[in-house]
């Protein structure tokens, strides 16, 4: 009851709804804008949300959050350029039906279950994330430092090409936690004696820098982008015998973004292919996808929006990014004050009440604004790269300049946006140090305080159970992601040396 | 291939850089066994190892296949683009950096956009003015009178 008053006054006394709408207007323009991922969308909005009251910013960044997972549908729909990394596997099949004269279906497909994704992403989220929570608050100094490293271990399966370049990004980002106030003896670190660096350097001013600005820096070498997309187009949304066609794909979709929703590292980009093969392999007419089958569009639509409410099961629960845009959206609650972890449940309930309200309102904004996005999408899509990559440059400047107001911030920026652009240049991917700065200081502070009370004894971390069990998990999860491309290999090997 | 084996030498670079720099950190005497430079110096370790093995992976594949790693003249090109595209940027972001305080947030922006949409490629001319001047505005009034944030006024702080 104290809990529905809550989300009434929420609704009735707060302009939630306007914001919830004004994120997802701006998710589903950043995501149509290839290149602008939902990470870059979110942090170019960040600066805005600063004098917001923290409920209503960390709304708006999760309504984002979920209106650019849909918008990144829209080019790959009509030009096969996925707008995120995890609409690539709707281009599969959208294009195709595009090409066949089928467009506006494909988009009211992806729109309709981007939409039903969500909605049983939200539940899972909700159901999840409290209860996991609510064990986090048994963690003592040694479970912490676990949780970190358990958190670091996750870096892994990030690799992608090289584990020794993730390894390195990882440490980078801990060694730019170090910068600041010692957490333990109170001396300055790597301050070179400015006064700007003697609280650390913030997270979401390296966020900025490496997700919005290296990108900037990348596309200053490249050509004009693909324009031209058809004016008229309009979203038709599915009629009740395709419903009932789509309800396979999406349910498959929603279970496979649960799971990798919830574990960090994975994202919506895996979860959105695992979806279309898995449909595929459990279809009834599997020899349609790849030619403007409506459930491959279905299913990886479902899948990425529901991954981007359970991404914020480890955040809210454990105070771990997952994936990029949550690390932003981790940074919007820290430029807040705000610790995303088990603490938050008890010191601002009323900001968890705020999020799982949004989120609910943002699916139904999402399926509105999809609809009536559209032309706007396509007139930014449509507009001279120039003026646009200009433009974003001057939203960067200005928003990251309102933080503190200090010219200091912005060369900081600059100095992560050449940061990332080498990254990007040397193939280093980026979550491994978003992870390394959020969860460096919390390793650092928790593993020598826990040596501080058990008289520098290292065992204390293997004596607490729960310290214990999390550095188990976290070498299980780092032999596994080690292990398994290896077991594939040589899985693989017999039936490639077979002669038939 | 060279890629590795120039970021393995970079990153060397900087973990010594650092290491060297945590040797300066101040010794306390509410310090814990560990002590304030004991982690960073661990990193700093670790991150060295690893640019090792980073630049020795590098070395054995340019010398197990020179054929695979070398670059063609096209990949060279387009390094080189990218490398002048990013320096370009950033030569204009430290460029308003520079001239902001002075000149005041609104010339300064409308100078920042106007440069980078004519270096990617914008022709000078009404559009290109209408651009970086609206633009600058609608930035300027969001921040300055909405969100209440003030932006610096430069020489014209008296006409404000």
């Amino acid at each position: 009851m104290d809990m529905l008053t809550q989300i009434f006054g929420l609704v009735t006394g707060t302009p939630l709804i306007a914001v919830v709408f004004g994120g997802v207007a701006w998710g589903i323009i950043g995501g149509a804008l290839p290149g602008i991922s939902p990470s870059i969308t979110m942090a170019l909005l960040l600066p805005f949300t600063y004098t917001m009251d923290p409920t209503m910013a960390i709304v708006m960044l999760a309504s984002t959050y979920v209106g650019a997972e849909y918008g990144g549908s829209i080019p790959a729909i009509l030009i096969n350029t996925p707008g995120t990394n995890a609409a690539a596997a709707t281009t599969l099949d959208g294009y195709q039906m595009k090409l066949q004269g089928r467009g506006p279906e494909a988009l009211g497909i992806s729109l309709y279950a981007g939409v039903v994704g969500g909605v049983i992403g939200l539940v899972m989220l909700i159901a999840l994330t409290e209860p996991l929570a609510r064990v986090a608050l048994l963690f003592t100094p040694p479970a912490y430092f676990a949780l970190g490293i358990l958190g670091l271990s996750v870096i892994a399966s990030l690799s992608g090409g090289s584990l020794i370049k993730a390894l390195m990004a990882g440490i980078i980002g801990m060694m730019i936690a170090t910068v600041g106030t010692d957490p333990v003896s109170g001396v300055t670190r790597f301050t070179f004696g400015s006064s700007d660096l003697l609280s650390g350097i913030k997270p979401i001013l390296i966020m900025v820098g490496l997700f919005a600005v290296s990108e900037l820096f990348m596309q200053a070498g490249l050509g004009a982008w693909v324009t031209g997309i058809v004016k008229d187009i309009r979203v038709r949304l599915p009629d009740r015998a395709m419903r009932r066609r789509l309800v396979r794909p999406q349910l498959i979709g929603s279970g496979i973004g649960t799971f990798e929703g919830v574990m960090p590292g994975a994202g919506g980009t895996i979860a959105s292919f695992m979806a279309y093969n898995e449909a595929r392999r459990w279809s009834k007419n599997p020899e349609e996808y790849g030619h403007g089958s409506p459930e491959g569009v279905a299913a990886p639509e479902a899948a990425n929006n529901t991954v981007a409410c359970t991404a914020l099961v480890p955040m809210l629960s454990f105070g771990i990014p997952g994936s990029n845009a949550t690390a932003v959206l981790m940074g919007g609650f820290l430029i807040h004050g705000l610790i995303p972890g088990p603490t938050l449940f008890q010191k601002s309930e009323e900001v968890i009440v705020g999020l799982y309200t949004g989120l609910a309102f943002a699916q139904f904004a999402m399926l509105l604004l999809g609809i009536v996005m559209l032309p706007i999408c396509i007139w930014m899509v449509n507009r001279p790269k120039a003026y646009l990559m200009a433009f974003i440059y001057a939203l960067i400047f200005s928003g990251i300049y309102s933080l503190n107001q200090s010219l200091f911030d912005l060369s900081i920026v600059l100095v992560a946006g050449v940061a990332g652009y080498a990254m990007r240049l040397f193939g280093m991917p980026f979550l491994p140090m978003v992870l390394g700065l959020v969860l460096g200081y919390m390793v650092e502070s928790n593993y020598r305080r826990s040596l501080v009370l058990s008289g520098g004894d290292h065992m204390v971390f293997l004596e607490n159970a729960i310290s214990a069990g999390f550095l188990a998990v976290a070498t299980i999860f780092v032999i596994g992601s080690l292990g398994m491309p290896l077991w594939r290999r040589f899985m693989a090997k017999p039936a490639t040396d077979s002669p038939s | 291939m060279t890629k590795d084996i120039v970021g393995g030498l970079l990153m060397l670079a900087v973990s010594i850089l650092y290491f060297l720099q945590s040797m300066n950190i101040r010794k306390s005497s509410m310090a814990d066994d560990v002590g304030a430079h004991g982690v960073p110096q661990a990193y700093a370790v670790m991150l060295g190892l690893l640019a090792v093995a980073l630049v020795a992976k590098g070395v054995i594949e340019r010398l197990t296949s020179p054929a695979q790693v070398a670059a063609t003249q096209e990949e060279r090109d387009a390094l080189k683009r990218s490398l002048l595209g990013m320096a370009t940027m950033l030569g204009i972001g430290v460029g308003y950096l520079l001239v902001v305080s002075t000149l005041g947030y609104i010339v300064s922006m409308v100078l920042l956009v106007a440069i980078v949409a004519y270096y990617l490629g914008a022709s000078p001319g009404l559009q290109m003015a209408a651009v970086a001047v609206g633009g600058t505005l609608v930035l300027w009034a969001v921040f300055d009178l909405l969100l209440g944030i003030s932006m610096p006024a430069g020489i014209w702080a008296d006409w404000m």
